[in-house]
């Protein structure tokens, strides 16, 4: 089974070129420019001596994650889908970020916390005893004090895990400077590509969890009338 | 040939497909009017959120009931940056995945050139009057890539300048074209607002302080006068035509054209199209205007724009994409290497 893999939630972007539960090629760069990405892709598969007609799906970051970061993703993956007539496979960010942690740590109770900036997070509960991490209720953005992970002892994993632990939770262990990227949604694109869960490219679609971004015209205070 | 264009710059996501010497084979537009409203004025972040929905459907249908393209175009400015993002990169992946070449075009180009899509459109070198709801422009058209920007706003695009004034008459939004349809109704001369710079010499346009008039006169409308909501929709839309018309003529009368094109959203307002032909036809110019589906943003005349590129020898691909791009800024990056 051969993918790429392309995440851009956090500050970067990442690619992963991944056949048989092994990394062929990789590259990340904190520009997200779809030119350079789709260069950078180019020269992976070049590497390798593949071609996009060898590859089986494109899995991608779904997010949660920077808004454009996800758009270019996701475009980019809907492009080499319809291109190359591939399949994708979206994948969490939050799961992704479990994943790292859990790959890193070994860590198996892990809350993957991510800033999402005005006083809040994206966040998610993860056991990670099996071959990929199993969420634990749903993906979230909160307030940061209003954040109330399951009983239990949970490490921390990502910049969210530092906002919370200044703010009184206490986790078993943490690791505040993982970030989701390409890797890690290629391992857990594998496994979704192998047991059928695909998409077509105009079935992908961001999963933002902060879905109201402006305010409507009647419920914003009219600017009082010139003098 | 055939060349995908893709438009995703504001508020319409588009793709077409132009055949080398068959024209506009493929077209398909989705239009996003609807989830602004609510908002009185497009939301830069709800309209990124819109094209990554809208875009890859609507070029699935292209690809399944048009010829494959050979060439990808995609708006690569001026334009909302997270909105031109979505088209370049899904443009820079269908390429890269097909093996064939991408390019960036300049928006501001894509309208300038939609007039000469059809085989009575005419040739360079013309005079471009660019009037949409993010531009207005005076352009000098001398050659593909070689544009001289005359004149601009110093403050509101014309089309803005519409949205903004009739929301001042409590239009709905899009209002451009809402107080085009109450100023048919208004009587001329029953009001008088400024005719901005006209005075002054030079190309360059400002319609804030014709707003801000607006605005004080409507303020001392009766709330149920209709009647004097049209005769002031009426002037205001007078106000802006001569403007237009005007600082054209001037520019055609200096310049020495012979060939006016006018282009943009605001193209498709009546009363200018008339002033316009009226004053071409006094002064013995031909002038040229869009059809209406190409007046606004769409993906043909992206098509258009990068066959006429692709065709002179240029291939960009880098997939760069710019909030600001000067239409005497634009790029030229030819094949071959370079």
């Amino acid at each position: 089974m051969r993918l790429i893999a392309i995440d851009a939630a956090p500050a970067k972007v990442s690619l992963c070129l991944w056949q048989d539960r092994r990394i062929l090629g990789d590259w990340e760069s904190s520009r997200p420019h779809p030119g350079r990405v789709m260069e950078a892709l180019i020269d992976l598969l070049h590497k390798a001596e593949l071609e996009f007609c060898d590859l089986d799906a494109v899995a991608f970051g779904r997010g949660p994650g920077a808004f454009t970061g996800l758009r270019l993703a996701i475009a980019l993956a809907q492009g080499i889908g319809l291109g190359g007539n591939l399949a994708l496979v979206a994948i969490s960010d939050l799961a992704a970020l479990a994943w790292r942690a859990h790959r890193a740590h070994g860590w198996e109770r892990i809350v993957a916390a991510m800033d999402a900036r005005q006083g809040e997070i994206y966040w998610a509960c993860y056991e990670c005893s099996g071959q990929a991490p199993l969420l634990c209720g749903n993906e979230r953005i909160d307030r940061i004090a209003e954040v109330v992970p399951a009983p239990g002892a949970w490490a921390g994993a990502g910049s969210g895990a530092l906002l919370l632990n200044h703010a009184g939770l206490a986790f078993t262990a943490m690791d505040a400077d993982l970030v989701p990227d390409a890797s890690a949604v290629a391992w857990l694109g594998a496994l979704e590509l192998a047991t059928g869960h695909v998409l077509r490219a105009e079935q992908a679609c961001p999963v933002y969890l902060r879905d109201r971004v402006a305010e409507p015209r009647s419920r914003k205070r009219h600017k009082p009338p010139l003098n | 040939m055939h060349v995908l264009g893709i438009e995703t710059s504001c508020d319409e996501t588009g793709v077409a497909l132009y055949q080398e010497g068959g024209g506009i084979v493929w077209e398909d537009l989705y239009s996003q009017v609807d989830l602004h409203r609510p908002y009185a004025g497009v939301v830069p972040e709800l309209a990124s959120r819109d094209h990554v929905r809208r875009l890859a459907p609507l070029l699935r249908g292209l690809l399944e009931q048009a010829p494959e393209p050979d060439v990808v175009a995609y708006t690569a400015g001026p334009g909302l940056i997270g909105a031109l993002l979505v088209g370049a990169a899904l443009a820079e992946g269908y390429g890269a995945a097909r093996g064939i070449p991408t390019l960036g075009v300049n928006h501001l180009e894509a309208h300038l050139l939609a007039p000469l899509m059809t085989a009575e459109g005419p040739d360079f070198p013309f005079l471009g009057l660019l009037v949409s709801g993010g531009h207005t422009l005076i352009v000098g058209a001398y050659a593909l890539g070689d544009y001289r920007v005359l004149g601009t706003t110093l403050d509101d695009a014309a089309g803005e300048a519409f949205d903004k004034s009739a929301s001042l008459l409590g239009l709905d939004y899009p209002g451009g074209p809402a107080l085009a349809r109450l100023a048919a109704s208004g009587r001329p001369g029953k009001f008088h607002l400024p005719r901005p710079l006209l005075g002054r010499p030079g190309y360059d346009f400002s319609f804030s302080g014709l707003k801000t008039a607006l605005l004080y006169a409507a303020r001392e409308l009766e709330p149920e006068d209709e009647s004097a909501r049209a005769d002031l929709a009426r002037e205001f839309e007078e106000a802006v035509v001569e403007v237009l018309t005007v600082k054209a003529e001037r520019a055609l009368d200096q310049g020495g054209f012979s060939r006016l094109v006018v282009a943009g959203g605001v193209a498709a307002n009546r009363r200018l199209h008339a002033s316009i032909q009226d004053m071409a036809r006094r002064r013995g110019v031909q002038a040229w205007f869009p059809s209406p589906g190409l007046c606004t943003d769409n993906g043909a005349m992206v098509a258009y724009a990068g066959w006429r590129r692709f065709r002179a020898g240029e291939w960009c691909g880098s997939g760069e994409v710019r909030a600001r791009w000067p239409l005497g800024e634009s790029r030229f990056t030819h094949g071959g290497g370079e």
